[in-house]
């Protein structure tokens, strides 16, 4: 009985010394210490800088920011995109709220910048063996050359908020949450321009032109100087340079800049031309493989933000009326009639041959990029008529008679949920041929070189559309570049810039969007051209409002124009 | 590195020790009169006379529970817990644990309450009631302190029942009953649907897509397969499902060993048409749980008792078409009615590209098992150490508690066609999808495990008119979940160490003066952080008990309590280990000729080294009373504040420096309200008595800080509203005309506003609608008032009781696809008749209707679409009939009870299409059961 009672007073005393042990740390991270020592994981935290780049094929809650202009419509009512058309969006609402996006994008930047050289080499540095010094030195070099392609990036970031925004608040340094920031304020548009064309000229003498197999798709030497050429483009461009549209803004310095107009449209020029004359990069004989599921390798990309293998975006995009398409982009006919004939004249709805077959005879890039009525799609003609199984009637059916085409992969078998990568091209050469064009035309008109350039970009193999006359005027040249760019561009995310910056967008965005209601009689077809929905485009508009909580808490700080 | 409970440890190590050999070297003491034992109550690792009890708690007992026939055991305490707010959102068995909250709301994050089974934390949910004596929340901080860093949230103790030195009885019932839906909403039928949606058209300017004729052959539905008219819920759905419920017991015992033993079974069958009668590809719709449990005492010795008690559950679940009914349940309350028939005119299943056919997917699409079991196991052993010093015992106890979840799908997809007229008479099929065969998938699993050990010591001995009553105990507490599909911070065992003690001295029984704590400790916390101390004392005066009182005989008890305390919450939210700064793996970047992936590596959220728990300090008062041995009365009041609730300092960090802010321990809430429960016992007769008892509790909470970013306005704060305020637009009728459209602050949610569309309310009077004019609107979903009501009669031999429970304060979001009618390809509801329309101005309930979705009307949070959502359930009702004693000696039964049982009979609402509590998904579900139970 005693040893009984024993054993069991021993095991309650070992029930009160049963304990758990709290002093462990369970990690499935990393510590900052570990990072900034490792080779590896410092090349992981500048990759990490690259995926800020914009995505732009479901861009905004699914929409491509193409549907926020005069070119398409997003078929989804509740889409996010919307608010941009009907004008519900201001300074605590912005549907491309990219403010916060950007600037911790800038902060990985400097993050990475302060720390890259913390990486360990000492066992290469001090081993004598040649092969452990070639790789040290090795390792240097591409740490340095990692620096360069982070401050080449951090630029463009900049340059993502300077054009939205206006003149921003420059932080080049590591901030921290004792940072005290109220002495940080918007800085001049001037400036903010200015750092972004350093950092393209130090990049552009830094980075090499190309990269081996393994490393293709980092930034090069000719991407600094094509978003160079993209930068002074922009600065050179109305918007920046005439206040007329702010109503006496009383800090014209944050969205306007000062200077000779004429200088800027040469410096423009002369960029775009740094990045022809390198020979680097070449036109693609073909326009649709630009977008196609290799366009990464194609040689006319200069910048490029690269992705996996997916299907969403042809899900997005796929008529209604196909397996499991959403009906996603919807191009409007303002943007269908902005494709020539093939034999360049415009294309007019009163002429009655053109109208009784609009789609016949016209720039190939028409049909490279818009999936229009009863052409053959998926194994079969496409209906977009009413009553079709892609047209009105049918549930997401297209709101403008057309559905998209580029970027989308249609050999893909949705239902296998088979994938395939999809690159979104951030600058190709042709757009700095159209840079070219646009800013030697407006300090040189008559410079032969516009047409040529214009005439480089619609002469391509499978485009072939003919010259554009000669003897035009400043003018006239000035409408067919900017009609170029929207065709040859279009859904490439540059329609919603480049409207603003020729200031043209109450002109063009405040424009009811047109469509087209296709009726089938027998086996004809009858169009009519509707108008799809109002869009509301005020001046204030032209830049973004910077977001009220920003203003809330920095009190020195003056809003955009307007808003 | 030894920390301070680890200290403790030895210190109880040393204590324990020396107790040990105390046993054999002090003598016995002068017996002295171990105090009568009133009536008991659960409270913190143990029991306490009422009388000596100064905090707030409040209890069901097991019988009460069963009168709620439902599978959830959580679910049956609805309405009968003062203090105690459960809030069921579905109802499909297996799914359909509550949310529930003790004293209403006090931090943003989590309000889970603890749930202590047996002395153990566990879940109830796989409870039964025949199992269980009572169930207890403990509400104030001198309650729950002993609980430390896991207290502030209230504590739910349940007891099981045990047996007892008396001859074996054996106890066997049964159920048997119906579930039906109710509440169901109502959506319009083809050729409603095709008439107004050509209204819809018709308000934007549109031209009609159905004809005279089309209308036509949908109202005389002469036409059945290109002008359908599928009311999909009697599709797919059937009335009526049968509820089961069997019970088999046996409770006694002698002087050395006493046990309750007991086997249970549940079956309950889903709403779905029973679809593997009709095809090889599926499986009924069910739920099936057995339960069982050993509650064993045995005395060992005449100072020591062990108590063994195992119990267990095995769930079996199985449902066609997934894992759940949900993805069917939004295709029902979506497709319209014309969309496409069930079948074609070749038997083939209907469809479209858009969605699936709901029969078919419950036929067709394969089907869904689910195993679980749970299992908890503790041996308790008990020392008394009356020969030191009488009333000194010392237990320890452990506690292996398991659930295991495994998954089985057989999927596979099937072929539908979308029909369309060839024009000659002939039908073309277009095929969608394929028919492809079963496919396996064996692998999902969800699994946890908690083992507690635990040290208790007990004095608890009365000197003359002095008591005194006094623990301490110690705890190791080690918890693990593995999901099968998960490995991140979370697959880590979360681990606590847990003491505390109560000290309670009571005078003459009339004063009774407790002051107890807690000291919790968890991994979460940075090392220098990791423990906290937790105090809390009361004060109880017994007034009946005093001199004074005995002159007035109608006062049988009165008592008042007070207590102030401060308790924890352990359950913070965001990340584990908050207090690390970390890098994470991000997303991908592609690069190489091969578009080879490649890791990217980047700064996680910036830490936060202070971390700590929330931080509660509570006060409660309290009067119990008992007047002419018929009413008594209980009220509580209490006032809580919470601290150190985790917010990002927005206040403070603007946004373009472009740190992903941390989660500080700054946040604030305060809550206060009362409980009051009334309870009068009478007789009409000697044959006749009744008992009528109700109760309400009430709970308020402001979040007074959550360094919110600066705002252009006051009313934008939710600082200053209660947490989960809703906020939004104000309603403020339907514009009338163009006229008002173009006179009225612009509203830019849509495309266009056209009379008839929402007109919303311009707060800040700056001429446009947008989110500066957003504000608190309504009240939350949660209600401030619940109230309860239970009459019960027993007139000889029959007996009667009803449950009432109701709330108040509150306002649900008409948010389903119900009530957007035509919106994301939708139908159309009764509730859109109402709709605005030129002939229809005044009256109009509802806005004119739009084809395309409408973001004005359906897609801005408004006021328009709240409505209160105050309500009164008659939860359970029950007749029974006892055999007379006589008749049932002949039959050598101890009693036998027959009786039937209606559950959620009535529901009085201001929700003219759809239940208050459950708004989407699995319908609310009624029972109409009957049953017996036999004790012999």
């Amino acid at each position: 009985m005693k040893y009984r009672l024993i054993i069991i007073y021993a095991f309650l005393a070992f029930l009160f010394s049963a304990c758990e042990d709290l002093s462990q740390d369970f990690t499935v991270t990393l510590r900052g210490d570990e990072v900034t020592r490792s080779y590896d994981y410092t090349k992981y935290r500048a990759i990490a800088v690259y995926t800020e780049l914009p995505n732009g094929f479901e861009y905004i809650d699914g929409a491509m920011l193409a549907s926020a202009t005069d070119d398409a419509e997003h078929a989804i009512e509740t889409s996010a995109i919307q608010d941009f058309n009907t004008g519900n969006w201001n300074m605590v609402y912005n549907p491309d709220d990219v403010w916060q996006h950007y600037y911790q994008a800038i902060r990985k930047a400097n993050q990475f910048l302060v720390s890259a050289d913390s990486v360990d080499l000492e066992t290469y540095r001090v081993d004598p063996d040649p092969g452990a010094q070639e790789v040290y030195q090795g390792r240097l070099n591409e740490i340095e050359n990692w620096k360069v392609e982070v401050r080449l990036l951090r630029a463009y970031f900049y340059f993502e908020l300077v054009k939205r925004y206006g003149g921003v608040p420059l932080v080049t340094e590591l901030t921290d949450l004792e940072t005290d920031y109220s002495n940080i304020n918007r800085t001049s548009l001037d400036s903010c321009i200015q750092f972004i064309v350093d950092e393209c000229d130090y990049a552009a003498e830094e980075l090499p032109s190309s990269y081996g197999d393994s490393d293709l798709g980092r930034v090069t030497a000719g991407a600094a100087l094509a978003i160079k050429s993209r930068v002074l483009l922009y600065a050179a461009s109305d918007l920046f340079n005439n206040d007329s549209w702010t109503s006496g803004y009383q800090n014209p310095e944050l969205v306007t800049l000062s200077g000779d107009r004429n200088a800027k449209w040469k410096a423009a020029a002369d960029a775009a031309f740094d990045l022809i004359q390198t020979g680097s990069y070449s036109l693609s004989t073909s326009y649709p493989d630009i977008f196609g599921s290799e366009g990464y390798l194609n040689n006319e990309v200069i910048l490029a933000r690269r992705n996996g293998a997916s299907n969403s975006f042809e899900k997005m995009s796929a008529p209604p009326g196909y397996d499991l398409g959403q009906g996603g982009t919807n191009p409007s006919q303002d943007l269908v009639d902005a494709y020539q004939m093939r034999d360049g004249s415009d294309f007019d709805w009163n002429d009655p041959e053109m109208a009784e077959d609009p789609y016949k005879r016209r720039d190939p890039r028409l049909h490279f990029t818009i999936l229009v009525n009863d052409r053959y799609y998926k194994g079969r003609p496409v209906e977009i008529w009413t009553g079709g199984l892609d047209g009105k009637g049918t549930f997401r059916a297209s709101k403008t008679g057309y559905y998209l085409k580029k970027y989308v992969n249609s050999s893909l078998d949705l239902l296998q949920d088979r994938t395939s990568v999809h690159t979104w091209v951030l600058i190709r050469l042709a757009e700095v041929y159209l840079n070219y064009a646009e800013a030697l035309n407006e300090y040189d008109p008559g410079n032969p070189a516009i047409a040529t350039y214009v005439n480089r970009v619609r002469s391509r193999q499978d485009v072939n559309m003919p010259d554009i006359p000669e003897g035009l005027s400043q003018d006239e040249m000035r409408e067919i570049i900017r009609n170029e760019r929207r065709v040859e561009l279009a859904f490439e995310g540059h329609r919603f810039w480049d409207v603003r910056r020729w200031m043209e967008a109450e002109n063009i965005f405040g424009q009811p969007l047109r469509g087209l209601e296709i009726t089938k009689d027998g086996e004809d077809f009858n169009y009519n051209v509707i108008s799809v929905e109002n869009r509301a485009f005020s001046p204030k508009m032209y830049l973004y409002p910077i977001p009220q909580s920003e203003l809330n808490i920095n009190n020195q700080w003056v809003q955009n124009p307007l808003w | 590195m030894i920390n301070t409970i680890s200290r403790y440890k030895y210190a109880f190590f040393l204590g324990c020790v020396f107790l040990f050999f105390a046993n054999f070297s002090f003598g016995q003491e002068d017996s002295i009169l171990v105090i009568k034992n009133l009536k008991e109550k659960p409270v913190a690792f143990g029991k306490s006379p009422d009388w000596m009890i100064n905090g707030a708690s409040s209890q069901a007992k097991g019988t009460d529970l069963e009168k709620t026939f439902t599978s959830n055991f959580a679910n049956r305490l609805t309405g009968q817990i003062p203090g105690l707010t459960i809030q069921q959102y579905n109802t499909e068995a297996g799914e359909d644990s509550p949310n529930m909250l003790s004293r209403g709301i006090s931090t943003t994050y989590s309000n889970s309450i603890l749930v202590i089974v047996d002395g153990f934390e566990s879940s109830i949910e796989n409870l039964v009631p025949e199992e269980v004596e009572s169930v207890t929340l403990l509400k104030d901080a001198s309650s729950t302190v002993l609980y430390g860093s896991r207290a502030a949230n209230g504590v739910l103790l349940v007891r099981t029942k045990h047996g007892s030195n008396r001859p074996l009885q054996v106890s066997l019932s049964t159920q048997q009953g119906i579930q039906s839906s109710y509440n169901m909403p109502e959506f319009l039928g083809s050729y409603d649907y095709a008439k107004l949606y050509n209204e819809a058209l018709a308000n934007e300017g549109k031209a009609p897509v159905y004809s005279e004729e089309d209308l036509a052959a949908y109202q005389s539905g002469s036409d059945p397969y290109y002008h359908p008219d599928v009311d999909w819920y009697d599709e797919v759905l059937r009335k009526v499902a049968p509820i089961r419920n069997y019970d088999l017991s046996f409770v006694g015992g002698s002087e050395t060993v006493n046990y309750f033993v007991m086997l249970n079974a549940l079956s309950s069958q889903g709403l779905y048409k029973k679809t593997e009668d009709i095809s090889d590809n599926s499986i009924n719709s069910k739920y099936e749980r057995y339960n069982i449990r050993s509650n064993i005492d045995i005395k060992v010795s005449p100072a020591i008792t062990a108590n063994f008690k195992i119990a267990g559950a095995i769930v079996n679940k199985d449902n066609p078409a997934g894992n759940s009914t949900y993805d069917i349940f939004s295709k029902l309350r979506k497709i319209a009615p014309n969309a496409f028939p069930v079948n074609n005119p070749n038997g083939s299943w209907g469809g479209n590209n858009l969605y699936s056919n709901p029969l078919g997917d419950i036929i067709e699409s394969g089907f869904y098992s689910s195993d679980a079991r749970t299992l908890q196991a503790m041996l308790k052993l008990t020392g008394d150490l009356s020969v030191i010093t009488k009333g000194l015992s010392i237990s320890g106890a452990v506690s292996f508690n398991d659930y295991f979840q495994s998954f089985s799908s057989k999927t596979r997809t099937y072929q539908r066609f979308s029909i369309s007229e060839d024009g000659d008479g002939g039908t073309i099929y277009n095929p969608i999808g394929e028919n492809t065969s079963l496919s396996g998938n064996e692998g999902g699993s969800v699994k946890w495990r908690r083992y507690t050990l635990q040290g208790i010591i007990n004095y608890d001995r009365e000197f003359g008119k002095n008591r005194v009553s006094s623990m301490l105990y110690m705890s190791g507490n080690n918890y693990l979940l593995r999901n099968a599909d998960t490995y991140d911070l979370t697959s880590f065992p979360y681990r606590h160490n847990d003491a505390g003690g109560r000290f309670t001295y009571a005078w003459d029984q009339k004063y009774v003066a407790e002051f107890s704590f807690g000291v919790s400790g968890s991994e979460n916390y940075p090392k220098d952080n990791r423990y906290g101390f937790f105090p809390a004392a009361s004060l109880g005066w017994v007034v009946s008990n005093e001199n004074f009182a005995e002159n007035l005989s109608w006062l049988d008890y009165l008592k008042l309590r007070a207590s102030a305390g401060l308790v924890g919450n352990d359950a913070i939210g965001g990340q584990r280990f908050m207090y690390n700064s970390t890098y994470g793996y991000g997303e991908e970047y592609y690069l190489g000729t091969n578009n080879s992936n490649i890791f990217s590596i980047q700064e996680s959220t910036y830490s936060n080294p202070d971390l700590s728990w929330e931080k509660s300090t509570q006060v409660n008062f309290g009067i119990d009373a008992v007047i002419a041995e018929k009413l008594s009365m209980t009220l509580d009041v209490f006032q809580e504040k919470r601290t150190d609730i985790l917010a990002k300092p927005y206040a403070t960090v603007p946004v373009f420096l472009g740190i992903q802010l941390p989660d500080l321990n700054v946040g604030e809430v305060e809550n206060k309200g009362l409980e009051l429960t009334l309870c009068y016992q009478g007789k009409f007769s000697n044959d006749f008595s009744y008992s009528l008892e109700g109760s309400v509790w009430y709970a308020k909470n402001e979040l007074t800080f959550f360094s919110e970013a600066p705002q252009l306005y006051d009313y934008l704060y939710r600082t200053g509203s209660a947490v989960n305020q809703p906020f939004g637009y104000e309603a403020i009728g339907f514009f009338k005309d163009e006229a008002d459209v173009a006179d009225s602050p612009v509203q830019s949610f849509s495309s266009e506003v056209l009379p008839g569309d929402i007109k919303y309310k311009d707060m800040n009077k700056d001429g446009v609608i947008n989110q500066l004019d957003i504000h608190a609107i309504g009240e939350t979903e949660t209600p401030t008032t619940t109230f309860m009501f239970r009459p019960s009669f027993k007139y000889k031999n029959f007996d009667f009781t009803m449950l009432f429970q109701g709330v108040a304060g509150r306002v649900v979001y008409l948010n389903g696809d119900f009530y957007k009618a035509f919106q994301n390809d939708g139908k159309i509801g009764e509730v859109a008749l109402g709709r605005w329309t030129e002939s229809n101005k005044e009256d109009a309930t509802y806005p004119r209707l739009s084809s395309e979705n409408n973001t004005n009307n359906f897609g801005v949070y408004s006021s328009f679409w709240q409505e209160n959502g105050n309500y009164i359930k008659l939860r359970n009702v029950e007749l029974g009939y006892n055999l007379p004693e006589n008749f049932m000696a002949k039959l050598g039964l101890a009693s036998a009870r027959f009786f039937v049982n209606g559950t959620n009979l009535i529901s009085i609402d201001h929700l003219e299409y759809s239940d208050p509590e459950i708004m989407n998904g699995y319908p609310p579900l009624r029972s109409y059961s009957i049953g017996c139970k036999v004790q012999f």
